[in-house]
């Protein structure tokens, strides 16, 4: 055999992403699988395909499960990650978040579950500018949405605090024309700008945690979280998200994953290309 | 606190530069051995972590590894190989002459903020 | 082609594809249409003039030469896009050393997953090749790869071929 991953090892982690992550893989990205697992296997020090799979089964290290699904899946962080959530946003969600703010005064409130370095919750502040902008609003601003990011890694939150970016993160799904304006430069480092940064809020929160500290909620992004989660946690997840959600609330989940176990809380909603989430009444 | 790079590609130097910089440490750089232990000779003292590429010209990155290891002015230095795939039996060795920690091109610069952080005790804490 | 040569294809397809979406951002996938007749071991008229190679030698048990040929629009997108540095302050000697580092790492990956195989292979250094309209010219009969990888506007041609 040519290739060093064989069929059967193949198999073995098509099913075990797909049992764990919902993502299917198909046949014909064996090689991929190959190439990404690759280097996972010079990290762990291992001599064979089997041998990675046979830790993994028999549970030997608690942290390799999530590293083989960070290997698998792509897990780069990035501006306007696959771009429909936002596109939706702007189109079908901001127009009504404006009207609801317009009638009740009470502010629209975002989540941001799996914040990272901040992309994700200063995409969606960069969205509602936008649109405020692009349409004129002035009675409805920035301040009428409160938009949290919780990660579990204390780390990766400062650096998301901070808001810096080095120039290669900088260039990931955002538009040159965006940098600009939203943007400090301070040698080669981008800083999101102060008036817009101040109106998100990070803190550590693990999610396995109850989310009775996170009240409710009219968007909540989790994405690309739940792959690394077993069948009976993605379950339980799926109830705490549909609990933490406002009337009518939305959820916006990876593009690429599946939610199996959706359909006792949530309603599928199609728009252009995406799909999203809303809580059922 | 300084971040010493010592690799013979301006390119990957920039890079890391600038998963340097955006933890606001300040980078110092040396495009091969001899002029890395140069650099280490005069900073030490400010140096928190060496990132070392393992081929090149001159002194390679193997023998600037024994000699930083050897030294106890710099043993206590944390040191983070930066490899390619292909030089997997090179890790070994280097782990085994003390390096502390090894990154894999190519990576992402996600990766590589976290790996520093890790290689600086600043890494994810187990919950 | 027979499973070994195909998968011998597929390395490289791969390591392009994985190291410059890692690399870069951008995903490079193979130009299926992409056809150079056989009689010819350069590459056809509709090509943009390249300028730009980066190069490789690849030592196993037949010797091969790779090659990864663009235009300095593409290499100076790429290589910005590799450094966060905006392509009009790419200075030559970034652009360069950013292509050479390109084709290391893409040899480097192919060699990773052809390790076990019997087309594994040790690497040299990766050096440049610029001139304004270049072409890689060899042998007909050496040829063992020429592909063109695509990502919106950006394209270049790799090229494996005996030596």
């Amino acid at each position: 055999m040519v290739a060093a991953l064989s069929n059967k090892e193949f198999n073995h982690f098509q099913k075990y992403i797909k049992e764990q992550c919902g993502i299917a893989i198909g046949d014909e990205k064996a090689y991929l699988i190959e190439s990404r697992l690759t280097k996972l296997l010079i990290e762990t020090k291992l001599n064979t395909f089997e041998e990675l799979y046979e830790m993994l089964y028999h549970k030997r290290d608690p942290k390799l499960s999530e590293k083989v699904i960070d290997a698998i899946t792509t897990n780069e962080t990035l501006w306007f990650r696959d771009k429909t959530p936002w596109i939706i946003l702007e189109n079908e969600l901001i127009p009504q978040y404006i009207e609801k703010v317009r009638k009740t005064k009470q502010r629209i409130r975002i989540w941001s579950a799996a914040a990272s370095s901040g992309q994700e919750a200063y995409s969606t502040v960069i969205s509602i500018h936008q649109h405020l902008k692009k349409n004129q609003i002035k009675d409805v601003t920035l301040n009428d949405f409160e938009i949290i990011g919780t990660d579990i890694s204390a780390p990766i939150l400062e650096i998301a605090k901070a808001g810096r970016y080095d120039p290669i993160s900088i260039m990931r799904g955002l538009d040159p024309k965006l940098k600009e304006t939203y943007f400090q430069n301070e040698g080669r480092i981008w800083i999101f700008k102060d008036e817009f940064r101040k109106h998100v809020k990070f803190r550590k929160f693990n999610l396995q945690n109850s989310f009775n500290s996170m009240s409710q909620f009219d968007v909540i992004f989790c994405r690309y979280v739940m792959i690394y989660f077993s069948q009976e946690f993605k379950r339980e997840m799926t109830k705490k998200l549909a609990q933490s959600m406002k009337p009518g609330g939305i959820l916006f989940i990876g593009n690429s994953e599946i939610f199996p176990e959706h359909k006792d809380y949530f309603e599928t909603k199609k728009s252009g290309k995406g799909i999203y989430y809303q809580v059922k009444e | 606190m300084k971040i010493l790079s010592v690799d013979d590609s301006a390119i990957v130097r920039k890079i890391i530069q600038g998963a340097v910089e955006v933890l606001n440490f300040d980078l110092l750089e040396a495009s091969d051995g001899l002029e890395g232990k140069k650099v280490l000779e005069e900073h030490h003292e400010e140096i928190g972590l060496i990132l070392l590429d393992w081929n090149m010209p001159g002194m390679n990155g193997m023998e600037l590894l024994q000699v930083i290891k050897g030294d106890e002015q710099f043993r206590h230095i944390p040191v983070m190989m930066v490899t390619t795939e292909s030089e997997k039996e090179n890790i070994v060795r280097a782990i085994k002459e003390g390096a502390e920690h090894y990154v894999v091109k190519p990576f992402t610069m996600e990766e590589l903020i976290k790996k520093i952080l890790e290689c600086l005790g600043q890494g994810d804490q187990d919950e | 082609m027979n499973e070994q040569e195909l998968a011998y294809h597929r390395a490289f397809t791969v390591a392009v594809s994985e190291v410059m979406g890692t690399m870069t951002g951008f995903e490079m996938e193979e130009d299926e249409a992409f056809f150079t007749p056989d009689e010819e071991s350069f590459d056809p008229k509709e090509t943009q003039p390249c300028e730009i190679s980066g190069a490789m030698v690849l030592l196993g048990k037949k010797n091969c030469m790779a090659t990864v040929t663009m235009t300095r629009t593409t290499a100076s997108m790429l290589v910005s896009y590799m450094t966060g540095i905006p392509y009009y302050e790419l200075k030559n000697g970034d652009l360069f050393d950013g292509v050479a580092e390109m084709m290391n790492l893409m040899a480097g990956r192919a060699k990773a997953l052809l390790s076990d195989s019997e087309y594994h292979f040790d690497i040299s250094p990766p050096f440049t090749i610029v001139g304004e309209n270049h072409y890689i010219v060899h042998k007909k009969q050496a040829k063992l790869i020429q592909k063109r990888f695509v990502s919106n506007e950006l394209s270049f041609i790799l090229k494996v071929f005996n030596v």
